[in-house]
């Protein structure tokens, strides 16, 4: 792109932002009498493909995070080694960094690695989510090659003082507590939070990766066995507080602040084929996030509009030495700090029943400085700062009553790299008014620019790197049946997808790791979600979720050599088939909750290599079950429940030589007030 | 029965212990290929190259061990016949028998006081061995015999803004040079009498990596370079080969290689006097060349739109001068390696595990076991090795009797003796499994020829499934149509086996099994030596209500109960059995026994554990008086459960039979 094409964008963002920030102020001069926006609630949503979890799903355990949350109640792919490890979350095959994380409006994917940890990130922080599948998520950003996941935060309700403490006890000396303080009258709410959690989380397992053989004197094997070993170095203490303010002056401002504190230092589990004595080393992670937000928006007739500005900061160590009688070694460490500055304004305007128009124009300023110390590098990897400015419109226009279609672009400037044009097109037809039975198709053309340390990292870090682009489209149809007695509703879409460019680190001759655009992906399947609840009888209800998504994810890059047999083969660690239950028994104040989570088999090599043990992992079936009673006080309540995970104690695996711990409980106590 | 049981507990869970498998490698001359995996994913892994016959078996350490190789394999060595395989990341130097791939030992990081990531292990005699470390400032010394760490060298080199780490090492009369890789340009010298350093050579580039000595008294260093990235660099980035003189420790010569792209690997031929390497390509020089030959001596494979390979892990076979290199395609797939004669020219291509790293070579000369290979229809002059009818199919309680849905479930509910014969043949004719169940249980079966008494050599062939720790012994009898009318109604003799004329074995022993009149009942036993007992029964394993086959002939006792009474010879009840583990153990007895890990069990080469064979000899066969029967040639066999036990978690202890063969015909094959 040329120097005057990025001068132009930029002028065009400053102005679009000046514009929406005047209309606005004209608006605070108007007194129009106030409309009702949710009437064009659903032209706004027009065609797009999403899933919203809302509190009662979030805050079903304290114990979970949205790793948890995710993996059992919607159709991604949570790649997890256990509590409190890396844990990412994949759309429809595609790669953690393909996942668009937006936190009340701000994007917190790290800068450098393009992905977000949801283990760090407590499911009761967050009142509600939407996940938007595919070509719906450049309705909220760009980047997103698989989805976007929207973590919102909420005002309260209730009015006066409010308390919420709970505690939980589990398996492997695991100590959960939360504390929420509320308060909320007519033109403020205010929501304190603070979560710790600790644990050793040094469960006991059977070793199937190593085996004992004991030995007579003669050196002759009298028996061999397959060790019970405890879970090393798989410590965590993860503490979190969040504070949150909204103002509301009943004239249509709503303001909103909010800041969230996490630290966390957490072991890194050894491997089953370590033979290392844990006592003799320090593995662990210590990480220290901040995440401010402040707030605007003004509904006023058939406008709304507003402002954000954000700050994040994330300072990441790692650690790895070992401390013997005689002698001290840095095995390796690093240390990343990187910061994020962000100014988002935007604007809603329905004319008409038929049409709803919105612009958006936001800037991120990321900076990031990491040094690291290992065989491979020691020093400085990079220092550097990145402007991205975004801009986007959108028209949703609904000539009929049952058609609407909406038109999204969107245009990123990195640094000084305009990336072309992202636009998207989403169509819907209510086809059976009665059952709300809806067509939806859409396609996108979307693209991922490269994370700073694909760009810059030392060494390896390739600045010649190309943005990935991805096609998209999907159709689906949809339908909600509500009765008296009961409802149900599903979901079934269909999508096909190809990316190209895909950036892939690989090692090279000298042993460090370096970036490339090297692959080509086709993403298709099908992705169905059911929902049904039934009130049986005066005190007997029970509601049941479903989530299937069957993603063959297929390498269609070219070949590094004549030997590659990876063409054609699905990619590492993709299942192709994903599923889950999430089931609810209600009885007067009693709740029996069942899980059910399903992964189909996983490669773990390239060319999908079955011959060796290690070639695959087996498929995944996981049931957890737990049991609630709710006791009324005269001013409080109180709640008693009990989880048991895994109940069929299964031995198992979800990443190679990362055993998972077998049956275990939680109990919680929890006070209301 | 216990196999059996095995496997069905494994399909419960995810993970599983396995077989271990059996392994003879020591026929032909081959090649063990250590595959580096993927680090911080456990997939190191292990293959072998059968030289001779051109195949292939992938991950033979976790196929023969059932265990993981590790995290990281980084080298691999052999001395006397075991390889020292060292996985960095596991903290952990495997010692491996190179015929049957089996750990015969190993050295930890936890044993150790200095050893963190081992990567190279130099073996200085019989007693002693050097292991190098990437991250500890010491060289480990171990004894590669017993596996015991007898010390540690320090390397004095400084730990702040690099590594005071160490790679590979060459051994030149009795001083070791050692390169130090990450971020060094220096050449230790460790004296191998005293373990101490005693120099260090420094060298004028970065990252001295791989150094073989030749047969002058030299040694040959190779360097990567450094690095550089175009935004950060350490070193020139361009590799050396260098050429120091042992004696006087000195670099004599100091060459720049061309390129910075190369996976810089040194490999020297038995004879010590050329000199392989790759730059890109292969290159060839002799030890006498002051220069690099301008041209390589073999490309690097090239596809027809021009993408080169790109290679490393070169060696150099001893006898034959064999090039084998490898090529890791996009490093999380299984890797292919290149074998190429002597001349350079390619004779074959396999695959192997994940980041093919290093070959070992075997040379093939020991010999150790024997054994036929099961999978044979044993066919031979018209006569057949296996048995060709079932006569008696008699087998006691046990939980895979009767309708067990693995093993049992081949013979139906109210089968006749006929059928159940017939049945027990098919399962035979498949090499699949045949209980017994209990003590005194047995089946009758012979044979379409005379199987002669060689007088002192193996004569008849039994497959069980015996492990190490679980042997189900069973009594072999024999039995030759006297009476010429060919059936088994003549007199039996039985093998004497090990304990034969022991404390350990009863003879004339008879048990009787009471016929269980409720379901899912224990069945009870009583015996003539004042004994009882139960078989119990175990609803998990098998769910039948009645462990009592349906064509056993019974009896009334005094008490009006249904029973039946075998006759035979016992062994003594040796199982043991851990309530915290879970496990038992059944140690097999020395020799002479069906189902039984004695020393006349013998391991199939090619096939697992499953697929082994028991031998046994017709001259053994004694008369009731004990006295040698002297039978000239066999028709009959009959094999017995011969012990009483049951254990908690896995039923009684019970025979198990896959087949009873002539082994004269069956070795031949």
């Amino acid at each position: 792109m040329t120097r005057t094409a990025i001068i132009a964008t930029r002028t065009l963002v400053c102005a679009i932002a000046l514009c929406l920030c005047l209309a606005a102020h004209a608006q605070e001069a108007t007194t129009m009498k106030e409309v009702n926006v949710s009437t064009s609630r659903r032209l706004s949503d027009a065609g797009i493909e999403k899933t919203v979890l809302d509190t009662a799903v979030l805050h079903d355990n304290i114990a979970y995070s949205m790793a948890d949350i995710l993996g059992k109640n919607s159709t991604l792919f949570i790649k997890s080694y256990g509590r409190a490890t890396e844990s990412t979350a994949e759309f429809r095959g595609t790669s953690p960094s393909h996942t668009q994380v937006m936190w009340n409006g701000m994007k917190i994917n790290s800068p450098m690695l393009g992905t977000v940890d949801f283990s760090y990130i407590p499911a009761y922080f967050v009142d509600e989510t939407t996940l938007l599948h595919g070509a719906s998520s450049v309705c909220t950003t760009d980047g997103g090659l698989g989805g976007a996941i929207e973590l919102t935060t909420k005002p309260i309700f209730e009015k006066g003082f409010g308390m919420q403490y709970t505690q939980g006890v589990g398996s492997f000396s695991t100590y959960d507590q939360f504390l929420r303080l509320t308060y909320g009258n007519e033109h403020w709410s205010s929501s304190t939070r603070v979560a710790y959690s600790h644990s050793k989380n040094d469960f006991k397992y059977t070793n199937y990766d190593k085996k004992v053989d004991e030995r007579d004197e003669t050196g002759k094997i009298v028996r061999s066995y397959h060790p019970t070993e405890r879970n090393k170095s798989g410590y965590f203490d993860d503490v979190n507080v969040m504070q949150d303010v909204y103002y509301n002056d009943l004239k249509g401002n709503r303001y909103g602040a909010m800041l969230w504190y996490g630290y966390s230092l957490r072991g890194l589990p050894f491997l089953s084929v370590d033979y290392k004595t844990d006592n003799d080393f320090t593995n662990e992670h210590e990480q220290q996030s901040v995440r401010a937000l402040l707030k605007w928006d003004r509904t006023k007739g058939t406008l709304n509009v507003g402002m954000k500005a954000g700050y994040a900061y994330q300072n990441i160590g790692y650690e790895y030495s070992t401390n013997r009688q005689d002698f001290t070694t840095d095995i390796t460490n690093s240390r990343s700090y990187a910061q994020t500055g962000f100014v988002h304004a935007n604007a809603d305007y329905a004319p008409s029943q038929q049409w709803f128009l919105s612009a958006s124009a936001s800037l991120y300023y990321n900076h990031v400085k990491s040094w690291d110390r290992s065989p491979f590098h020691i020093g400085d990897n990079y220092n550097q700062g990145r402007m991205e400015e975004n801009l986007a419109v959108s028209a949703k226009w609904r000539p009929l009553e049952p058609l609407t279609m909406n038109v999204v672009l969107r245009e990123t400037i990195y640094k000084d790299d305009i990336v072309p044009v992202i636009p998207a097109f989403f169509i819907e037809y209510v086809a059976f008014k009665p059952i709300n039975l809806t067509l939806k198709a859409s396609v996108t053309r979307n693209y991922r620019y490269p994370t700073l340390d694909d760009l810059y990292y030392k060494p390896g870090g390739n600045p010649q790197l190309k943005p990935e682009y991805g096609f998209t489209y999907d159709g689906g149809i949809e339908f909600a049946i509500k009765r008296k007695r009961w409802n149900v509703s599903a979901n079934v879409t269909a999508f096909n997808s190809h990316i190209t460019d895909w950036i892939l680190w690989t090692p090279n001759s000298k042993g460090y790791w370096q970036p490339s655009n090297i692959k080509k992906v086709h993403n298709y399947g099908v992705e169905a979600m059911l929902g049904a609840d039934w009130a049986m009888g005066r005190h007997w209800r029970a509601d049941v979720t479903g989530n299937f998504a069957y993603t063959p994810s297929i390498n269609k890059g070219e070949k590094r050599n004549s030997n590659d047999a990876s063409y054609g083969k699905q990619l590492c660690y993709v299942p192709r088939v994903s599923a889950n239950i999430n089931a609810k028994l209600h009885f007067r104040s009693w709740t029996l909750g069942y899980q059910w989570v399903h992964y189909s088999e996983r490669y773990t090599t390239t060319s999908n290599e079955v011959g060796y043990i290690t070639g695959k992992l087996k498929p995944y079936y996981m049931s957890d079950i737990s049991l609630e009673k709710a006791f009324r006080l005269k001013k409080a309540s109180l709640s008693l429940k009990a989880q048991l995970n895994n109940i069929l104690g299964t031995e198992y695996v979800t990443v190679l030589s990362r055993p998972m711990a077998g049956r275990n409980f939680e109990v919680f106590l929890e006070i209301k007030y | 029965m216990l196999l059996a049981i095995s496997a069905l507990l494994a399909a419960c869970s995810d993970l599983e212990t396995a077989p271990e498998e059996v392994f003879d490698a020591s026929k032909e001359s081959g090649v063990l290929v250590l595959c580096e995996g993927n680090f911080n994913s456990g997939n190191s892994t292990l293959a072998y190259y059968n030289a001779v016959t051109k195949s292939v078996e992938n991950g033979v350490f976790q196929r023969a061990n059932d265990r993981r190789l590790g995290d990281t394999g980084q080298s691999i060595t052999i001395h006397n016949g075991v390889a020292y395989v060292a996985v960095e990341n596991s903290g952990v130097v495997w010692g491996i028998d190179v015929a049957t791939f089996r750990v015969v030992g190993q050295l930890t990081s936890s044993q150790t006081e200095h050893m963190i990531n081992p990567r190279y292990v130099q073996v200085i005699s019989d007693e002693k061995a050097y292991i190098t470390d990437l991250y500890s400032p010491y060289i480990t010394i171990f004894n590669p015999k017993t596996f015991a760490c007898s010390g540690s060298i320090h390397t004095k080199q400084p730990n702040v803004g690099m590594y005071a780490s160490t790679e590979q090492m060459a051994k030149c009369g009795k001083y070791v040079f050692v390169t130090c890789w990450s971020y060094s340009n220096k050449v230790l010298v460790v004296d191998s009498e005293t373990d101490e350093m005693v120099n260090e050579i420094e060298l004028s580039s970065m990252q001295p990596k791989s150094i073989k000595a030749d047969c002058n008294g030299k040694v040959w260093v190779i360097t990567d370079g450094g690095y550089d990235t175009g935004t950060d660099s350490y070193g020139e980035n361009a590799p050396h080969l260098y050429r120091i003189d042992a004696a006087s420790q000195k670099v004599e010569l100091d060459i720049t290689l061309p390129t910075d792209e190369a996976a810089v690997q040194l490999a020297v031929n038995a004879e010590g006097n050329m000199l392989y390497f790759i730059n890109n390509d292969i290159y060839r020089m002799s030890v006498n060349d002051e220069t690099v030959p301008a041209t390589p001596f073999i490309e690097a494979p090239a596809d027809t739109y021009g993408k080169k390979h790109k290679l490393y892990g070169i060696s150099v076979e001893p006898k034959s001068g064999e090039i084998y290199v490898a090529d890791a395609v996009d490093y999380a797939q299984s890797g292919v390696v290149y074998r190429y004669a002597k001349d350079g020219t390619l004779t074959d291509q396999f695959r192997v595990g994940i980041n093919p790293n290093g070959f070992a070579f075997t040379s093939g000369k020991t010999e150790i076991s024997e054994g036929g290979d099961p999978d044979d229809d044993g066919e031979d002059d018209g006569v057949q090795s296996l048995v060709n009818k079932v006569y008696e199919f008699m087998p006691a309680p046990g939980l895979l009797v009767n309708g067990y849905r693995i093993t049992g479930d081949f013979i139906h509910d109210g089968a006749t003796m006929q059928e159940a014969c017939e049945a027990v043949l098919s399962n035979w004719q498949k090499t699949w499994s045949v209980s017994l169940g209990g003590q005194g249980g047995y089946v009758v079966a012979g044979f379409d020829h005379q199987v002669q008494n060689s007088n002192g050599d193996y004569d008849i062939a039994i497959k069980g499934n015996p492990y190490s720790y679980q042997s189900e012994p069973g009594i072999i009898w024999v039995s030759r149509d006297d009476n010429g009318n060919g059936l088994p109604d003549d007199t039996w003799y039985e093998l004497a086996g090990s304990e034969y004329g022991t404390e350990n074995e009863t003879l004339g022993y008879a048990i009787t099994y009471y016929k269980p009149t409720v379901p899912g009942q224990d069945i009870e036993w009583t015996d003539n030596q004042g004994g009882s007992g139960i078989i119990p029964h175990m609803e998990y394993w098998n769910s039948h209500a009645f462990y009592w086959q349906d064509w056993i002939p019974t009896e009334t006792d005094s008490e009006g109960r249904e029973c039946h009474t075998y006759y035979g010879s016992r062994l003594k009840d040796t199982h043991t059995y851990d309530e915290e583990t879970n496990m038992s153990q059944m140690p097999p007895f020395d020799w002479g026994y069906a189902d039984n890990n004695g020393s006349d069990y013998f391991r199939n080469p090619t096939f697992n554990s499953q697929q082994s064979l028991g031998y046994y000899k017709i001259s053994n066969a004694v008369t009731s008086e004990g006295k040698p029967a002297d039978l000239d040639h066999i028709d009959f066999v009959k094999v017995q459960t011969g012990q009483t036990g049951w254990t908690p978690n896995l039923g009684e202890i019970s025979t198990e039979v896959y087949g009873i063969w002539d082994a004269h015909i069956k070795n031949k094959k």
